[in-house]
């Protein structure tokens, strides 16, 4: 895959997994108007952050590609003001919102676990393994405590959540290793656990009485 | 059972008030409706006064007795209901 389509591709799988994320949002404040259910509200914030962080770190991203595209001469992107800025973004909304997804999960989310948070954050260092190892564990909770669900046979759809962030958590680590085919094949595994998200969205509105 | 799944939302119950009535063919009487969603006297007066108001149900009188109807509206609240808690479940919420 050359540079320039690299850059579109990437672009692209940030809005695809912005929208869905949004998507997800969109449908956690129905439920909490159907349900009335105040986790309902967490798992909203956490996804309608998450979409948001996404938005912009997909603007910087098309900000970058049409650089690039139009034949600038664009230093690493880690060394753009711009591209740090973007990632820190992303990190620290990906990072609130997979806390308050896992803790929308919980029966009660309890004060200690709450509080467990903030002394996780580490320095912030782009594609580093603390950075990116941080929200892949997270991701990797929420993840198992679908699989669970699954399991437990509570819902078929929980299989399709565990999947997707699995997926997600995959994807973290993938960006930690670097390499042009590591960021390739963790923007594809990323698209795909967004997708497992969105098909899951597509099943529950197929839901009949 | 826990204490958490003890307790029943005010949405849970109407669910179950309404679902029981499409049990029953889409109408039912107040003894049948008590029952099935579990409810005291009281708390099944006031919850049918809101169903009725809110257009999820209708009262109608047959042979002289009182029975409650499920409206259209009352059918898309049971599908909606069953989707949002579909949607729960999927993140390992127990509701």
């Amino acid at each position: 895959m050359g540079l320039h389509a690299f850059f579109v591709f990437d672009a692209f799988t940030e809005f695809f997994s912005a929208l869905t994320a949004l998507f997800v949002a969109y449908y956690s404040l129905k439920a909490y108007k159907i349900l009335d259910d105040s986790r309902m509200i967490s798992l909203n914030l956490g996804f309608s952050v998450l979409g948001v962080g996404m938005l912009i770190h997909g603007a910087v991203k098309v900000r970058i590609a049409l650089a690039v595209l139009s034949g600038v001469a664009v230093p690493p992107a880690r060394r753009l003001p711009l591209v740090r800025l973007g990632y820190t973004i992303a990190f620290a909304t990906e990072l609130a919102a997979y806390a308050l997804i896992f803790l929308s999960t919980m029966r009660r989310p309890p004060s200690t676990e709450a509080a467990l948070v903030p002394p996780l954050v580490t320095p912030l260092i782009e594609y580093d393994f603390r950075s990116e190892g941080l929200l892949a564990a997270l991701a990797l909770l929420i993840a198992i405590k679908a699989g669970i669900s699954y399991a437990q046979g509570d819902s078929r759809l929980a299989g399709l959540v565990s999947l997707g962030f699995a997926l997600l958590a995959a994807a973290h680590l993938l960006l930690v290793f670097g390499g042009p085919l590591k960021l390739v094949a963790a923007d594809v595994t990323r698209l795909l656990g967004f997708a497992c998200l969105l098909w899951m969205v597509i099943r529950v509105s197929r839901v009949r009485a | 059972m826990t204490a958490r799944q003890r307790y029943r939302s005010k949405m849970r119950i109407c669910y179950d008030m309404l679902r029981v009535i499409q049990e029953e063919g889409g109408e039912a009487g107040p003894t049948r409706i008590l029952y099935g969603a579990n409810l005291s006297y009281e708390r099944l007066k006031r919850y049918l006064a809101e169903l009725i108001e809110k257009g999820l149900i209708e009262e109608v009188e047959r042979d002289g007795k009182r029975i409650y109807r499920l409206t259209d509206s009352g059918r898309m609240f049971i599908i909606h209901f069953r989707k949002m808690t579909e949607f729960a479940k999927a993140f390992g919420m127990i509701l």
